[in-house]
């Protein structure tokens, strides 16, 4: 049985499609990263599956019970933690655990030894009596997830655990959730940086406008951005000197794919009647098509400048990676 | 049994939160100041113009001014109470934690219900010590007091629920304050003045009819008892003319009088049902998945 299934699931805010037709599939024990820019759908997707908001359209099975159907029994089995930081309202970090027990009916006498285990499990069992909203983004963040695990859910849902942390916090939240992960927990977790939820997750997601972009293995994911590494830039490359030469020695780098003069120097340079080696002052401009990585770029840029090439700007245009994703059904 | 058994946990740290801050204690000084300074201040104003032989008549004016000021105060405490109850959960983030908790609906309204009735409550039973003075001096039946005390109950239950009921759908704590008391504010002084005006029209339009003329009395009553102040208005000026408090009668041109309920009979069972409506709904709202 699949911790999480999501068929088909649409999510619409009036005319915004917050999620697209998404299908997904989360194995037991699995920890995915959910990686998404702002507005991709990541919180949304979480409170679907928090059952605290309803979907447009598409079926959720979580543990094999459907969302719309069984929320309390999905509740009882899943930990959610929004990205906001609540506050407790003038509890203390012992009062807040406390009351969150009883509200998933935590027998009354376990309360106050689960609350205390899980303090020390988070490292705030010093701080226990200190009123909530005294402890810091980092200690909050903490304590929430010791919220999150009150009834021992089997799957968590942390959106965004790691905004607004310090880096030290960073590291200790990312050790937290390792140790969950080891307790077997299947873990969804969201995030807009890869690289920040990378150590703790196996499987990874992108989540662009509601649609899932990729997803797969770390590993796998990792290959698939190797491959993209070093996509095509555009450098635009101005300089003064001999214009063949320059564009020799650009076009023996084995990482160009192509080079071309850039208008109006081109052009003022056909039109030149100067004598030629007047027109070696004058400002030229190539673009280049590079495939390298920076160290090649940075190869390139001393090549020319061996050449007695006189390089004015040596700028990249386009440094955006362009990875075209097809829309999948994944299990992860 | 012990009490955290029998009270939700929304409840005892909704109690917990607002007995431990100064304002539970602060406000319940001011009321009382406010209520019991005023009724000071008239009553040395009446001693120095009444003679011994009118104490009645003070204790009638002690006591429709304390009365009209416990009115005034907890229709403007009540609401508050609620008013941001589930909107500021919404604000601080905490109100999608709580419903994706296995507490259900109807525990949450009853969790938010509890410490504003129960400070409503206290409220209300702080000032009764200052109704024994008109009692004292006389111009009033003990049933007069009691009924008095019993509409601000049933209207602060009534404001609390709408409290809450509006911060169930508004997403700000300033929106979900505002409208509240908009909607207490009709329901205490708008019906009424509305049924005044209506009663001005109805009286040309409706009287020598005496089918229409019933039915329009009938239609005015239960409109002026949708309002406290109305309502002990009415049951005040019925008391002092017939000497009744049970029995109601208006009289219709060329035929028997009409019995009706007595207004606060009417303002009790609409109250009950508007409060029942209120809550029900709210825990509706508290119930169902967002849809945005």
């Amino acid at each position: 049985m699949y911790a999480i299934e999501i068929r088909n699931l649409t999510k619409r805010y009036g005319r915004k499609t917050a999620l697209d037709n998404l299908s997904l599939i989360v194995m037991p024990g699995a920890a995915l990263g959910l990686i998404g820019p702002i507005g991709a759908g990541k919180t949304t997707l979480l409170r679907i599956l928090a059952t605290v908001l309803k979907p447009t359209s598409g079926d959720l099975f979580i543990d094999g019970l459907t969302i719309s159907q069984h929320p309390q029994q999905i509740r009882q089995i899943v930990g959610y933690m929004p990205s906001t930081l609540g506050g407790g309202a003038d509890m203390t970090a012992q009062e807040y655990l406390t009351f969150y027990a009883a509200c998933y009916a935590v027998p009354e006498n376990d309360r106050a030894n689960l609350s205390a285990d899980l303090l020390q499990l988070v490292d705030l069992y010093h701080r226990r009596n200190d009123p909530v909203d005294k402890l810091s983004p980092g200690m909050k963040k903490r304590l929430e997830l010791a919220r999150t695990l009150v009834h021992d859910p089997a799957i968590m849902l942390l959106d965004e655990p790691f905004t607004g942390l310090d880096p030290r916090a960073r590291v200790e939240t990312n050790a937290l959730i390792n140790e969950l992960r080891s307790l077997g927990k299947t873990i969804v977790v969201t995030s807009a940086s890869l690289t920040e939820i990378e150590p703790i997750c196996s499987h990874i997601a992108f989540l662009n406008e509601g649609k899932l972009s990729f997803s797969g293995e770390l590993d796998e994911v990792r290959a698939h951005f190797a491959d993209h590494q070093h996509p095509q830039r555009v450098i635009s490359i101005r300089f003064l000197g001999d214009p063949d030469r320059a564009l020799t020695i650009v076009k023996e780098s084995p990482d160009v794919s192509a080079a071309q003069p850039v208008q109006p120097y081109a052009a003022a340079l056909a039109a030149s009647t100067l004598p030629a080696h007047t027109t070696l002052n004058l400002l030229k401009e190539m673009h280049i098509a590079f495939n390298g990585d920076y160290a090649a770029a940075s190869q390139l840029l001393r090549s020319l400048m061996h050449s007695g090439t006189q390089v004015v700007s040596f700028t990249e245009l386009n440094n955006t990676p362009n990875i075209q994703h097809t829309p999948q059904k994944v299990m992860v | 049994m012990s009490i955290n058994k029998r009270f939700s946990p929304i409840s005892l740290h909704e109690l917990h939160k607002l007995m431990r801050s100064p304002r539970a204690f602060g406000v319940l000084t001011v009321f009382l100041c406010v209520v019991g300074g005023v009724a000071l201040l008239m009553y040395a104003a009446a001693m120095l113009n009444e003679t011994r032989r009118n104490a009645s008549s003070i204790g009638q004016t002690l006591y429709f001014i304390i009365s009209g000021m416990q009115l005034i105060l907890v229709c403007f405490v009540a609401p508050a109470l609620t008013a941001t109850a589930i909107s500021s959960e919404r604000e601080r983030g905490t109100y999608d934690i709580l419903r994706a908790s296995l507490i259900t609906p109807w525990q949450i309204v009853r969790g938010k219900l509890t410490a504003p009735l129960g400070y409503t409550f206290l409220l209300i039973l702080s000032t009764l010590p200052l109704l024994s003075l008109p009692l004292i001096l006389g111009g009033i039946e003990i049933a007069e007091a009691v009924i008095s005390v019993w509409v601000m109950l049933i209207s602060g239950i009534l404001f609390i629920s709408i409290g809450l009921f509006v911060s169930t759908f508004c997403k700000t704590n300033l929106g979900a304050i505002i409208l509240t008391y908009a909607l207490v504010l009709i329901l205490v002084i708008g019906i009424p003045i509305f049924a005044l005006i209506a009663s001005s029209f109805g009286a040309a339009v409706f009287t020598g009819t005496a089918t229409l003329e019933r039915l329009f009395t009938w239609l005015m009553m239960v409109l002026t008892s949708l309002s406290p102040i109305s309502t002990l208005t009415i049951t005040e000026l019925n008391f002092y003319a017939s000497g009744k408090l049970w029995e109601f009668s208006v009289p219709i041109t060329g035929a028997s009088p009409m019995t009706l309920l007595p207004p606060f009979v009417l303002l009790t069972l609409s109250y009950a049902l508007l409060s029942l409506l209120t809550l029900g709904l709210s825990a509706r709202r508290i119930g169902q998945p967002d849809k945005s």
